[in-house]
């Protein structure tokens, strides 16, 4: 018909386009408090951590054993960011909060109303919250590095050496993604604590369990659980069970591309 | 304008919305009746693409809801009472949507302003009323400047001042040549804003037609009398089609008469009148009335009342 040719305005999706929808997922994800506390906390706790890991690193126990528990006390890069860990929980929570607290409140429902195809939100809100994670987590991890290499005084090591950076890098990278993989499970499962528990169960429980698996394939399942897969690039010499650093995050990010593109046909079949 | 054709909505077993079809038209108030659980809020979900329907189709505006070009430019809806984050300002909850939208900022203000609640702009919506988050709820449903305005149970919530405000802004609606559909549960709400009524029972279609035809199908209510000779008056009002009652010593309740036409009687005859007050028939007492002869519904009082 012509008559619907004519009104429609193609490429000005729900009237304000692209830019429109970044601006308006910008704006959401701007005006809350939680998104600044929880990554104002994270930044905090990567930096604080990695400082109290380097500094107690040398001091040792009576048995020579010393250090933080599960950090190898003579890596200074992994020392320094070994603060990651609780980023990534408070920034998976984030991830989950930003999307369930829309929902719980009505505003998602507000908004699908204006955006009746849906899928533009996820994925406008997915772009923000990795921007913003970013944003953030990139000056933090950079900051966590040098704090803690300097507290190792002569045993630290530069920037400029071999994989430090891509493993700061890597950091930042690796706490945004379980941020998403926070957001898109927000998505499927719509409840806060559904969300928050399968993201601890998967990337923090699981590995855990993996453990317990006999050694002759365990590391095989293990090291493709999405935690594990991503952490490589955490580290400037990944473990002998791990993925190279590049394939082990790709891994990663592609779990977060499924379990996003399936919330996205979720998210537009089901009643809002 | 907005089309119902046919329209069936289920949720596992259980029917919401059951073979609908109605035409709800620009220019006037259209209420939309029925009482909880009638599918008034499902219908109202449908409508803005919300809903799946099982079958049938629902147009907006000439156009299926998910073929609106800007859908907030053509139709704005209030369907929860705070459908906002509690830890965004209001400023901020209407600025999302117009950024999404493509509507200018002075938008957002122009809302704020015509829901009373600019002076609470930068206030989070956690801490608002009830009655606070409706108005912000219309503020949403009106930033689009839409041709239709679907509003769900508006004055829950709302103070006198705000139920006026509802009242007068629907009407006011109406009158710019928009379509605005307002459901409630309460028909005392309805009637004196509504100029055409959509009834729903058990999310079927009861009635469909002008407020004043509906509440003379429905019975017309009664009025309250009360007068010191309310004997001598009660045989004086006694004809054809007048049905009297006295639930009380001096009270009359009499249905099938107007109140100018009761005080007018009792004015030549020297009664002395203490009230006189028109008693409008309840949603429930009419719904029940116009539906008592519909077999479908015969399943006892309790369960057309629930």
């Amino acid at each position: 018909m012509s008559a619907l040719t004519v009104t429609r305005t193609p490429g000005r999706l729900a009237g304000g386009g692209a830019t429109g929808l970044l601006t308006g997922q910008w704006l959401a994800v701007r005006s809350l408090r939680t998104t600044w506390w929880v990554l104002g906390g994270a930044a905090a706790a990567m930096v604080l951590f990695g400082l109290l890991f380097s500094a107690t690193a040398g001091s040792g126990g009576p048995g020579g054993q010393g250090g933080p528990p599960g950090l190898d006390g003579s890596d200074p890069v992994a020392l320094s960011l070994g603060g990651y860990r609780p980023a990534a929980l408070a920034v998976g929570v984030l991830g989950v909060l930003l999307v369930t607290g829309e929902h719980t409140s009505g505003a998602l429902r507000v908004l699908f109303a204006a955006v009746p195809a849906r899928w533009p939100v996820v994925l406008a809100r997915t772009a923000v919250t990795a921007a913003v994670s970013l944003a953030v987590l990139l000056p933090a991890s950079l900051a966590a590095l040098l704090a803690g290499q300097a507290a190792l005084g002569d045993r630290g090591v530069s920037l400029g050496d071999a994989g430090v950076l891509r493993a700061t890098v890597g950091t930042a990278l690796y706490v945004t993604a379980i941020g998403l993989m926070g957001a898109a499970l927000g998505w499927l499962l719509r409840s806060t604590a559904g969300a928050v528990g399968t993201l601890f169960g998967v990337v923090f429980l699981l590995p855990v369990l993996g453990g317990l698996l006999p050694s002759s394939w365990g590391p095989d399942v293990v090291r493709w659980l999405p935690g594990q897969a991503g952490a490589g690039v955490t580290e400037v010499l990944p473990g002998p069970d791990e993925f190279a650093p590049w394939t082990g995050f790709a891994v990663l990010c592609g779990y977060v591309v499924l379990l996003l593109a399936v919330a996205v046909v979720v998210v537009r079949r089901r009643d809002a | 304008m907005i089309e119902i054709r046919s329209l069936t909505k289920r949720y596992g077993e259980r029917t919401a919305v059951d073979d609908l079809t109605v035409t709800v038209l620009p220019g006037r108030v259209t209420g939309f009746l029925g009482p909880n659980g009638a599918g008034k809020s499902t219908t109202m979900r449908v409508v803005v693409g919300l809903d799946r329907p099982t079958s049938g189709s629902v147009r907006v505006n000439g156009r299926r809801y998910a073929d609106l070009p800007v859908p907030l430019r053509e139709v704005g809806a209030l369907l929860e009472a705070r459908a906002a984050h509690p830890g965004r300002t209001a400023r901020d909850h209407l600025r999302v949507l117009a950024a999404t939208a493509g509507l200018p900022r002075r938008r957002v203000d122009e809302a704020l302003d015509l829901a009373g609640l600019s002076s609470v702009a930068d206030r989070r919506v956690g801490g608002f009323s009830l009655g606070m988050g409706q108005r912000l709820g219309v503020a949403t449903a009106l930033l689009g400047d839409p041709a239709t305005v679907v509003l769900d149970e508006p004055v829950n919530g709302l103070d006198p001042d705000g139920v006026l405000w509802i009242r007068t802004l629907a009407r006011a609606l109406a009158a710019e040549g928009r379509t605005v559909l307002v459901s409630s549960h309460l028909m005392s709400e309805v009637a004196v804003t509504a100029d055409h009524l959509v009834v729903l029972g058990r999310g079927r279609l009861v009635a469909d037609e002008p407020t004043g035809s509906f509440l003379r199908r429905a019975g017309g209510g009664s009025v309250r009398v009360r007068s010191p000779q309310a004997d001598r008056l009660a045989s004086l009002l006694a004809g054809n089609g007048v049905t009297l009652t006295s639930p009380e010593r001096g009270l009359v309740e009499v249905a099938g008469l107007d109140a100018a036409a009761i005080g007018d009687r009792a004015a030549r005859a020297g009664i002395t009148l203490h009230e006189l007050s028109p008693v409008a028939p309840t949603l429930e007492t009419a719904f029940m009335d116009l539906t008592r002869e519909d077999r479908e519904y015969r399943t006892g009082p309790a369960e057309v009342a629930a």
